[in-house]
Parts: structure tokens; sequence; C-alpha cells
């Protein structure tokens, strides 16, 4: 494993400082009388070096987290969804919706198409709810039901993976000659979408720019793509916000597109997330 | 009555400009209009013990209907417009005059006069909790509807405040009226609250209602997340309705000729307390198609035993009826088998079992429901298959197929065998 540099690191120091990689200091010659101790010693040292200078995992997902709309104090934007490949009709019409979130809970409306308009999708933790114009009362969903061709109800909410998932550096690669670091992801409690990831994250940047999602066997599901042309105002600051993500299916050619626009970041009230005002 | 929405929907939005503190961003309107257009036939049972020569049901054959269904929303910040208007125009050749309504289904005003507080006021739907087949945890609402695609449910009259506080949701309603809903339902004006406690994959909900007839109304409602696939859920209720209709005793030995001497059935309103209780559990395949399964165990229903008596004592009337339709005990003969079908229990066995099997719901190009509802006292069950299917980005066109098996004397057979409902929907905006 290649350790970063420091410049590499600067991203995610909001969050919290991490220490500078020291330059190894030449090991003292070593005394003939005690050469296992020196050789444990030498051990050691090296080992402490390398942990002092290894990044976060964690700190690296959860600054991934907030280009996704993690951790940030609630959310609003549109999203526009296109559908193609396998199991799809190229005529669909885009999918397009509007959806508040907030740490733990999301509402999603459906704005388009016109035979979906109206339409509702409440989650909160993972207690899913569904209604629609023509349903007497919200219909309760698992995690399992899909929101529309690739993309899962999980992967419209804001992403909180720093809380719902223990991550592992693997290693840095390149993604499209870009460094990134390369996070296992495992679920760390059952409200995660998908049991495990591989989540490539900029060295530079501290975003994501492409996920593999696994089953738990390892095998893998789909995997995804993300740009950030957009930018959010968070605690001052201006950061990236995701715009595009691409949705790929392991095993056939469907593919989701979504779009993201209209950000706003603005504390949602409790309320909008209670299944009771979900007429 | 008739002024009490008006009048909610006035104060409400009194409240909402009185409150108005500073300049807030402009109001979003959201909605859909559809126009639903769509023509059924029913095969009438020809044996029917209720309903001789269709002379108490008067089931429409064929019939039909053009609907207009639009849903609007104003909202701003804290403040929502919810209006509902329907209008339907049905005419059923042959089988009397057709019907032409307006109503509002849905019309209320929502504030929230604090992050964790929400008032709302004026008609709105009182419905909660996971079960399909019916809801025994709501007084209101034991058929919610979900089992008629086609079929419009509306909000009752009401004063609501909601809290909301972590996991935890309180609501307290005030129901004015609740002339919209069928008359199985306990008159308002009625008291109700219910607390929601939620877990990250689990829902309970506790609800105490008064009076329901004259007597406090308790349910419960849970539902679990199991995994990715699994939902697992139960609803309860203990309370008591507006009637219980049993076959007099001693009518159904004094029968004549002539007809049937005496009330052939008896009221007792209101009912007895009973316990109703649902268990329910719904699998979702990796396509998003769902599973479902439900037990209903109902103890407003009867037994077998007094459910036999029951179609016993109205096939007595009937075939007396279809005897002699002109005799004079014929209007008394017509109207007890109103009482006995106007009056019967909700549901007239006590034990059922329902099974759902559906396509994703999110998919928007087509849906398609089956659904097998069986009646375990009686053996008599219902199959319904629904489907929908989008031709163009504004017209879907929709099927609805009931067939009921078990023959006269079952619940599900003793009106009609089968029913076939072919229509269009055009989503106009």
């Amino acid at each position: 494993m290649s350790l970063p540099s420091i410049s590499r690191m600067r991203f995610i120091r909001p969050i919290r400082p991490i220490r500078p990689i020291r330059p190894i200091r030449p090991i003292r010659p070593i005394r003939p009388i005690l050469p296992m101790r020196a050789l444990a010693l030498g051990a050691a040292m090296t080992a402490a070096l390398a942990l002092a200078a290894a990044p976060d995992p964690n700190q690296i997902l959860q600054h991934a987290d907030q280009a996704r709309g993690g951790g940030l104090p609630g959310l609003t934007w549109e999203l526009r969804i296109q559908n193609s490949g396998a199991r799809s009709n190229d005529d669909d019409p885009p999918m397009r919706l509007r959806i508040q979130a907030a740490d733990d809970a999301s509402l999603a409306e459906t704005l388009e198409p016109l035979r979906s308009k109206g339409s509702r999708m409440l989650q909160v933790d993972r207690n899913m709810w569904l209604t629609k114009p023509g349903l007497k009362k919200p219909v309760p969903i698992s995690p399992r039901q899909r929101l529309s061709g690739q993309a899962a109800i999980g992967d419209i909410a804001a992403t909180n993976y720093a809380r719902e998932y223990r991550a592992t550096l693997l290693r840095e690669e390149p993604v499209n000659g870009e460094p990134c670091y390369v996070l296992q992801l495992a679920a760390n409690t059952r409200q995660a979408t998908y049991d495990r990831l591989l989540y490539w994250v900029s060295t530079s940047r501290g975003t994501a720019v492409q996920a593999e999602f696994q089953a738990l066997s390892g095998k893998k599901l789909k995997s995804a793509q993300f740009e950030y042309g957009n930018r959010i105002e968070s605690q001052g600051r201006s950061i990236p916000f995701i715009s595009r993500m691409v949705i790929s299916d392991a095993l056939t050619d469907a593919r989701s597109i979504l779009e993201y626009g209209r950000i706003v970041v603005k504390a949602v009230p409790a309320t909008t997330f209670d299944v009771s005002n979900l007429e | 009555m008739r002024f009490r929405l008006p009048l909610l929907l006035l104060l409400a939005g009194a409240a909402a400009g009185a409150s108005e503190p500073e300049p807030v961003p402009p109001f979003r309107v959201s909605g859909n209009a559809e126009l639903w257009a769509y023509g059924a036939v029913t095969d009438r049972t020809t044996a029917s013990p209720l309903n001789p020569a269709n002379r108490v049901a008067q089931l429409p054959d064929p019939q039909w209907t053009g609907e207009a269904r639009i849903n609007l929303r104003v909202s701003r910040d804290g403040q929502e417009l919810v209006l509902r208007p329907r209008a339907l125009v049905q005419d059923n050749p042959g089988n009397g005059p057709g019907t032409r309504q307006a109503y509002l289904s849905q019309a209320f005003v929502r504030l929230r006069p604090a992050d964790s507080l929400t008032l709302t006021a004026g008609r709105d739907l009182l419905t909660w909790g996971p079960a399909s087949f019916r809801s025994p945890s709501n007084p209101l609402y034991f058929d919610a509807g979900r089992t008629e695609p086609m079929r419009d449910v509306p909000g009752v009259d009401l004063v609501r405040l909601g809290w909301t506080r972590g996991p935890l949701t309180l609501t307290v309603d005030r129901v004015l009226d609740a002339q919209r809903l069928e008359p199985a339902a306990p008159p308002p004006p009625m008291s109700l609250a219910r607390l929601d406690l939620r877990g990250r994959d689990r829902l309970l909900g506790l609800v105490l209602a008064t009076p329901v007839g004259g007597a406090p109304f308790y349910g419960a409602f849970a539902q679990a997340t199991l995994g990715q696939a699994w939902l697992a859920y139960a609803e309860f209720g203990s309370g008591r309705r507006p009637a219980a209709l049993t076959v007099s005793p001693g009518a159904q030995s004094a029968q004549s000729t002539q007809g049937i001497q005496g009330a052939p059935f008896t009221v007792q309103t209101p009912s007895p307390r009973r316990e109703t209780t649902l268990l329910g559990a719904s699998y979702t395949l990796v396509n998003g198609q769902t599973a479902g399964l439900e037990w209903l165990r109902d103890g407003h229903g009867w037994t077998a035993r007094q459910e036999a008596q029951y179609f016993t004592r109205a096939g007595q009337i009937a075939d007396a009826y279809r005897a002699a339709p002109d005799a004079p005990m014929a209007g008394q003969q017509l109207a007890g088998l109103g009482q006995g079908l106007g009056q019967a229990p909700a549901l007239l066995g006590q034990d059922y079992l329902s099974l759902l099997w559906q396509s994703n719901l999110q998919e928007s190009g087509h849906y398609w429901r089956l659904v097998w509802t069986g009646n375990l006292q009686d053996r008599g069950s219902q199959v319904l298959a629904y489907g929908e299917l989008s031709l163009a980005t504004r017209f879907t066109v929709f099927a609805a197929l009931s067939r009921n098996l078990g023959g006269a004397r079952t619940e599900a057979g003793c009106l009609f065998g089968t029913s076939l409902t072919l229509g269009v929907k055009c989503f106009v905006f």
C-alpha cells in the first residue's frame, strides 16, 4: 500500500486535521549483542509511522458523504431519472422527483411522468411508505422496492455511508487518471441499502468517483459513477455537490442516469417525515 | 353540518394569514387531474337469497361511469392547502336513474405553528395501519377500500393537532362529520388520539377513540421491516359497531306459504364489544413484485352456524318473494331482506385469508394485482385481477375482473358471480 502525500490530505482538514507524514529518520546501527530486540523495535517504529500517516477511512467517507447530502441539516433537490437498456422501454419518459431529505429520512414526490404524478414515497430509517393519488392510505414497502430502473430508494436519499458502513482502506488506484482511495465498505447496520461496496474516493477532491455494489458473497451487483457539477453552501463554505450518478447493472445493459438540480440546503421539519401527513 | 367544512377551511386559512411573520418564499402549486371512463358488466346471482330479481341490492348491469379526479396542493413553508374535488356521472341503462355527483373528497389546510407541531383542519382521510384487506385498528375506516381499485374513499371533517418529537408522534383528532363514509361507520362527533412510536425498522401505533357506540375504542398496529425484503405487521381493534344483526329467534320456523311471519332479523344497537385481529406479511421479490398474506379474525362476524342461519332465513324470504312477487307481503319481504343486507356485519364470517401478488408499485408503464380472499367458514372466495397499461403519455387503459366462488349461500357469491370492468384514464395535467 502506498502512502498518500500531504497535499492529498488537505481536503479532509475541515473534519479533523491529520498529522502529516514525518520523514523516516535513519535507524541507529544495531548493536550486535541485541539483534532480536533491535529488529522488533524497528518493525514497531515502521508500523507506528505507517499508522500515523494512513488516512482515516471513516473520515474520507464522512467527507465524501457531504457531497452526496450526508451530514447536512436538510436538503431539497430535484432528481431526473432516465432508464435505458434491459427491462426498460426507450420510449419511457424520464422520471422527475422532488426530494426533501434530512439525516435519516427522505420524502420523494413524483413530478413526472404524468401517470405517476403526485406519488409520494416516505423513508424514515428503514421504514418506508408509498402513496399515490388513487391509494386510500400509505402502503408500507420494503427497502428492496426499487425506485426506478437500477435506482434503489437508498440511492436517492441523503447518503450516510459513514454511519451505515464500516470502511477499510484497501489501496490507492487511479480512476480515469485521477488518484483515488479504494475503500471497502461493509454494512454495520441492517439499515444499509447494500451489503458491501467498493468505493473510489478522489484523493484530491474528497468526493466519491465510482462505486461497486456487492452482495454478501462479494458478487458484483451493479456499479455507479458520480459527477459533481453542483456546489452548495455548507457551514459557510462552498462545497461540491453531486450532479449526476450513473448506475449500471452488472449482468445486463440496464442503466439509470440520475441528474440532480435545484438544490437547496435548508433544515426540513420533522413533521414532513410523519407518515400521518403522507396523504 | 354542511357548513362545517368551509368553516374549518376558513378558520385555518385565517390562522395561516395571521401567523405570517416575514417575507416567505412564493407558494408552490402542484397537482394532477385525471379523467376516467369505464364500463362494468356484472353477472348477478340468479338464486341470490338476499337479492331476488335484483329488487334489493339493485346491482346495475351494465353501468357506465365517467369521473374527474383532481388533486391540488398549494404549499409554502409550513403551510399547505390540499383540495381533491371529484365529479361523477353514472348511467345504469335499464336499472333506474343514473347518478350525478360533485363533491370534495378531501379539502384541508395544514399549518405548522412550530417545527414539531402540525394543525390540520378540513376534510382529510383518517387512515393508518399497514393492512390491506381490512384495518381493524381504525374505528372509522375498517374497510379503507384497498381491495376496490376504482373506489374513491372520501375523508372526514376534522380538526387535528399533531406533535412529533424524535421517534414519537402524537395526533389528536376531533371528528366533526363523516357524512360521506359508509353507514357502517360510527356516527361522529368523536375524539381520537393516536400515538406512534417509531424504531429504526419498526412502527407501533396505539389508538384510542371515544365514544364509539357509547364505549371507547382501543386499537393498535405494528409493522416491522425484516431484512431487505420482508415486512411483518399486525392490527388490532376492540370496540362496538353501530349495529349487530341476528336472525330473530323463533322466526326460523314461522314460515307460511304467504311469507314470513314476524321480523326476520333483530338488530342490536350498538353491537356488543368485540375484538378484531389481523396478522400479515409481505415479501418483495428482486424485480420489485410483492407477495403478501393476511389473516383476519373478526369477532364482529358470525360463526359458521349463525351465517348458515342467516342465509337460510334470507333464502326463505327470497323464495317466498319469488313465488308471489305481487303478494301483499312482498314489500315487507323486500324490506326484511334490505335490513338483512344493509345491517349485516361488515364481514359475515370470522376467519379470512387474503393473498396478494402485485407488480412493482413504482413501475409507471404498467401495474397489475391479483388478490384472492377467502372466507374460511363458508369456503366462499373471491379472485380479483386488476391491471393497468400505459398506451401513451396521457392515456392508460385498465381492466378489473372479479370472480366470486362458492355458491349463492356464501358471502362471496350471494350477490354476483363475475364482474368485469374496462376503462381508460386520461392524465390531463
